[in-house]
């Protein structure tokens, strides 16, 4: 009979069975691990990515007279055109149920007699100011409503007059004008213009009610003390707060707000470099999104951002950044988006370029017109651009998702209006609605850092003492009883670590402050006391307690140090800190004081790390082999020697995996710093102040980010780089554990 | 019988072991008692080592023979459970007296064990170990000891030009030299030998005899074996050991030619063991 070399029947059938079973496991754990990676990346790389601009649509429009300016819907189906002649003509952008792709839908004359308009001001939104040859103004705004009655989307254009169909009265002389600006509220209305006999004027048009739905109004005329010959730009902030205006190379800030009095509060003057060939000049002016910045482009091709910044000698206009937009060419034309800081620069050949100010992103530059476009619109939305050029309509399509975020802004300082100097800030959101989110992600890495530095203090010295004290000196009936034990405490829910630590913990250290300065001096003293008195102890006394459980006399010894700390703390408290050690440390230390601190966590934290390291480390050094132990004592060296230099060197990559093990689990932990930190995103090392994690702002700040906004991706960015840190921690922990223990590891 | 070859012996060497005259005596062990808990472990030991010669304990295992010769550097106090009567003098001083510093008497009572045991360090630093502990840490005088306890240990030639390297890269035989080369570093007076051998193969195995015949003229040296042939060639003296007692003690080559005791003789001759 022949030797059965095949194993044959279910033995065979269970082997193959747990091979497969065993490698689908394993593969599918991987698998998921990199599904996990490649979802993360693909939720963030849309931050990352730069504008693309591509056309849409373009067709001919047949009017003759030129056109001064164009606007399109939200959903950029329905374009218009004001025309020199004071016609508005609406076009259809889209094919729809009632209109074919480049009709012309509606068509108003918006003035009354044969006038012509001199200039169309756009006036925010929908509005636009209208002037004509005679000097009368007039705000039209393009409407546009949604119909369904055909079953499908229909837009329906209208023209509104938001202060009336009368000409409005700007200058109580009727004086023409050369230059004009305008904002509006639903209470107010106020014009800032330059006249043609050289008057700066403000008008100011009070609402009787209220301008939504009735247009009466007041007028109250202003003329301002201006002596120059002429102005080139003016521009009033949305607010109705400021206004700027421009007379060659400097820029006049004149203060709105006291409707008496209208005050020059600031020159800008921008330094220009100038040329002995070609001396530059300052080309145009555009108020940023939000109001506070205003854009200067130049005829050496450079856009300089202007805020007021707190200096110390008061507010002041600051250049904040500058673009280099164009080697050759002036700024002819500077376009702001409506709710966002980003901005758009045309030059005379038709460059354009599209830039983000706080990003300080270079998000598009190119050409899509032969020579600098005449009329120019950002969509509502700011995805569509609208140019008429050479009676062409051409439209755009803008894929600009996330300008804001760049790497330089994740990770560098950002200096963000209203701030003195540039700065790391997470700030996702706020009440207001021209709020910036600012994505610095350095404060709360900084935060994870801290928050698990803090822990590592408290956690590693006390579980490696443990560990090694377990490990080599226990007898080892106590020691089957302690390890399970603190081991036991890693399966406390980490919940109710971060509760207790952020609801009962943080009081009490607030409350007791000197005790616990004085726990991190009485403890080890106490030791050391009762271990020399015990030292000194006749032998006759030592025989009675057995000597493996002589460490319990540490127990009340340490529970009287605990508690006589707290005791005296009321005690030292006014002896030394004049009764209130909280007030001395904000008032005569001027240190800031959070409740929930760092101080909190690392203790919080440290607890829930402490058995982590110590059940690595007890095991790696209780792993240390006897006969290496036995031949350093047989050398005469002390326990202590031995210890030293010959079981902690052995056990060293083990205890090194400890530490980096606890470390990692301080880093990932989520709820006890969301509990016991206070959250604030701040980057400071002070003891006393709290700290944000990455694991904790993604918890807090996930359920209120938009899906796919800016903040959404970049909360998946925070999960990525608290990925990244863990992995790299691992990584550079398994290389120097493997490098150790070919070092070290023993027989 | 087993056919040994004992080793000639110098007749200047032949002792008298139980009158033995004070300079003579490197370790004298009297009464000795050593309990494990309940169990007695050693009874009533009593012998005299002497100075600048090989003494080997033999004996079927568990006899107590490494118990002994864990006693005379005290290794044993690790054992919890230990409890030990009767003393072992070294320069007539009980060296389980109350005054006496277990690291220092370990210092003059080195010891080599079964295992290999080198540290996980560098060649050199394994046999400098032993002088740092102590203090010592002048290089000229860490080189000396090394080179010199390493030529001690025939190790030299093979090591020298690696002293840097990790001593986890020697081969089992030069580990053991190298341990012995620690051990001999700090220049003790009685060398233990807790079977050395026992985990080598024969040439290793060869070469550590030679080296222990080598060390008599240095230290006293107190040998383990489990291998009589290995006691008969290597030592001068032979204790044999038997369930904690001591059999019977003597000069090596009358306990393998005449022994006295009938269970020295059935041991030797292979009844039991």
């Amino acid at each position: 009979m022949a030797i059965a070399l095949k194993s044959t029947g279910p033995r065979q059938l269970k082997n193959t069975l747990a091979q497969w079973l065993i490698t689908v496991g394993g593969i599918s754990v991987l698998f998921t691990l990199v599904l996990i990676f490649l979802y993360l990346l693909y939720v963030i790389k849309p931050i990352f990515e730069s504008a693309t601009i591509e056309p849409v649509s373009q067709f001919e429009i047949s009017t003759a007279a030129p056109t001064l300016s164009t606007g399109v819907d939200e959903l950029k189906e329905v374009a218009f055109q004001i025309t020199q002649q004071g016609d508005i003509n609406f076009y259809q952008l889209v094919k729809s149920a009632a209109h074919d792709k480049g009709t012309l839908v509606l068509n108003e004359k918006l003035l009354s007699d044969n006038r012509t308009l001199t200039k169309v001001v756009h006036a925010g939104r929908e509005n636009k100011l209208l002037i004509d040859s005679e000097g009368s103004v007039q705000l039209v705004a393009a409407k546009f409503f949604s119909n369904f009655d055909s079953g499908t989307r229909e837009i329906i254009p209208s023209v509104a007059y938001p202060l009336g169909e009368n000409s409005i009265p700007v200058d109580e002389n009727g004086e023409n004008f050369t230059q004009l600006a305008f904002s509006m509220n639903d209470e107010k209305a106020v014009f800032v213009a330059f006249t043609q006999d050289q008057r700066l004027i403000k008008t100011s048009l009070i609402a009787e009610d209220d301008f939504t739905y009735d247009s009466a109004f007041e007028a109250v005329y202003q003329e301002i003390d201006f002596p120059v010959d002429h102005v080139n730009d003016i521009l009033v902030t949305p607010d109705m707060g400021l206004a700027f205006v421009r007379s060659d190379d400097q820029i006049f800030v004149f203060d709105l707000t006291d409707e008496d009095d209208v005050e020059l509060k600031a020159t800008i003057i921008p330094s220009l470099e100038q040329t002995s060939t070609k001396p530059h000049h300052i080309t145009s002016m555009a108020l940023l999104s939000g109001s506070s910045s205003i854009l200067l482009g130049s005829s050496a091709g450079k856009v300089s951002q202007w805020f007021e910044v707190a200096t110390d000698n008061g507010r002041q206009f600051k250049n904040v950044r500058t673009f280099d937009v164009s080697e050759t060419e002036a700024i002819t034309q500077i376009h702001t988006e409506q709710f966002r800081k980003s901005f758009y620069t045309l030059t005379p050949s038709g460059n354009m370029g599209v830039f983000y100010t706080t990003s300080e992103a270079d998000l598009w530059r190119g050409q899509l017109t032969t020579s600098e476009p005449a009329v120019f619109a950002i969509s509502p939305r700011a995805d569509g651009l609208v140019i008429i050029d050479n009676k062409q309509l051409k439209i755009f399509s803008v894929e600009n998702e996330h300008p804001e975020v760049t790497w330089s802004a994740l990770w560098e300082e950002v200096w963000y209006e209203g701030y003195p100097e540039p700065e790391y800030i997470w700030q996702s959101t706020s009440g207001s609605d021209d709020f910036e989110g600012k994505f610095s992600l350095v404060p709360i890495s900084f935060g994870t850092m801290k928050a698990a530095m803090y822990a590592m203090l408290f956690a590693v010295p006390i579980a490696l003492s443990a560990a090694i004290y377990t490990a080599y000196f226990m007898t080892p009936g106590m020691r089957r009883k302690v390890k399970p034990t603190i081991e036991l405490m890693e399966a406390l829910p980490t919940v109710i670590l971060g509760f207790l630590a952020g609801l009962w913990l943080a009081p009490i250290i607030e409350n007791y402050l000197p005790a616990i300065a004085m726990l991190l001096i009485m403890l080890p003293l106490s030791v050391f006391v009762t271990a020399f008195a015990w030292h000194k102890l006749p032998k006759e006394m030592k025989n009675t307690i057995p000597e493996t459980w002589a460490p319990i006399i540490l127990v009340p010894v340490l529970l009287i140090a605990g508690g006589s700390a707290f005791l005296l703390s009321p005690f030292f408290e006014t002896l030394f800190f004049g009764g209130d050690v909280r007030q001395f440390i904000t008032n005569d230390l001027d240190i800031d004081f959070d409740q929930r601190n760092s101080l909190v966590v690392g203790l919080a934290m440290g607890f829930a790390v402490i058995p982590t390291i110590f059940s690595m480390a007890e095991d790696a050094i209780f792993s240390v082999p006897k006969h290496l132990t036995s031949g350093s004592l047989a050398l005469g060296a002390t326990q202590w020697q031995t210890l030293a230099k010959v079981v902690l060197l052995t056990a060293s990559p083990g205890i090194f995996s400890a530490v980096m093990m606890g470390l990692g689990r301080a880093v990932g932990e989520t709820m006890i710093v969301l509990m016991a930190t206070g959250n604030t995103p701040i980057l400071d090392w002070s003891i006393f102040q709290g700290m944000r994690t990455l694991a904790a702002n993604i918890a807090v700040e996930m359920p209120e980010s938009e899906v796919g906004s800016s903040h959404y991706r970049i909360l998946f960015l925070a999960a990525f780089v608290l990925f990244v840190f863990t992995f790299i921690f691992n990584t550079f922990a398994e290389l120097i554990r493997q490098r150790l223990r070919e070092k070290y590891s023993s027989l | 019988m087993i056919s040994v070859t004992p080793r000639t012996l110098d007749p200047k060497v032949k002792l008298d072991l139980n009158n033995l005259s004070p300079e003579q005596v490197a370790l004298e062990i009297k009464n000795l008692n050593l309990y494990y808990g309940e169990k007695q472990a050693l009874q009533n030991i009593s012998m005299s080592i002497p100075k600048g010669q090989v003494t080997a304990f033999i004996g079927p295992s568990g006899c107590g023979k490494s118990t002994l010769l864990r006693c005379i550097n005290r290794m044993n106090d690790l054992v919890d459970i230990c409890k030990i009567e009767g003393e072992i003098n070294l320069h007539g001083e009980n060296i389980y007296g109350k005054q006496v510093d277990v690291a220092a008497l370990r210092r003059q009572v080195g010891m080599v064990f079964q295992r290999p045991n080198p540290f996980p360090k560098s060649i050199y630093e394994n046999v400098v170990y032993g002088l740092r502990i102590m203090g010592e840490n002048n290089r000229r005088v860490l080189d000396e000891a090394a080179e010199k306890a390493l030529r001690s240990a025939a190790l030299w030639n093979e090591v020298k030009d690696r002293l840097h390297d990790s001593a986890l890269g020697l081969s089992g035989g030069q580990q053991q030299r190298l341990v012995i080369a620690r051990a001999i570093a700090i220049k003790p007076e009685v060398l233990l030998l807790d079977e050395p051998t026992s985990a080598l193969d024969p040439i290793s195995t060869l070469t550590i005899e030679e080296l222990i015949n080598d060390l008599k003229k240095q230290f006293t040296v107190v040998i383990v074996t489990h291998n009589m042939q290995q006691a008969a060639r290597v030592s001068d003296q032979t204790a044999f050991m038997y369930m904690g007692d001591l059999i019977e003690y003597s000069d090596t080559n009358t306990l393998f030619t005449t022994p006295a005791k009938k269970k020295t003789e059935d041991y030797i001759t292979g009844r039991y063991g």
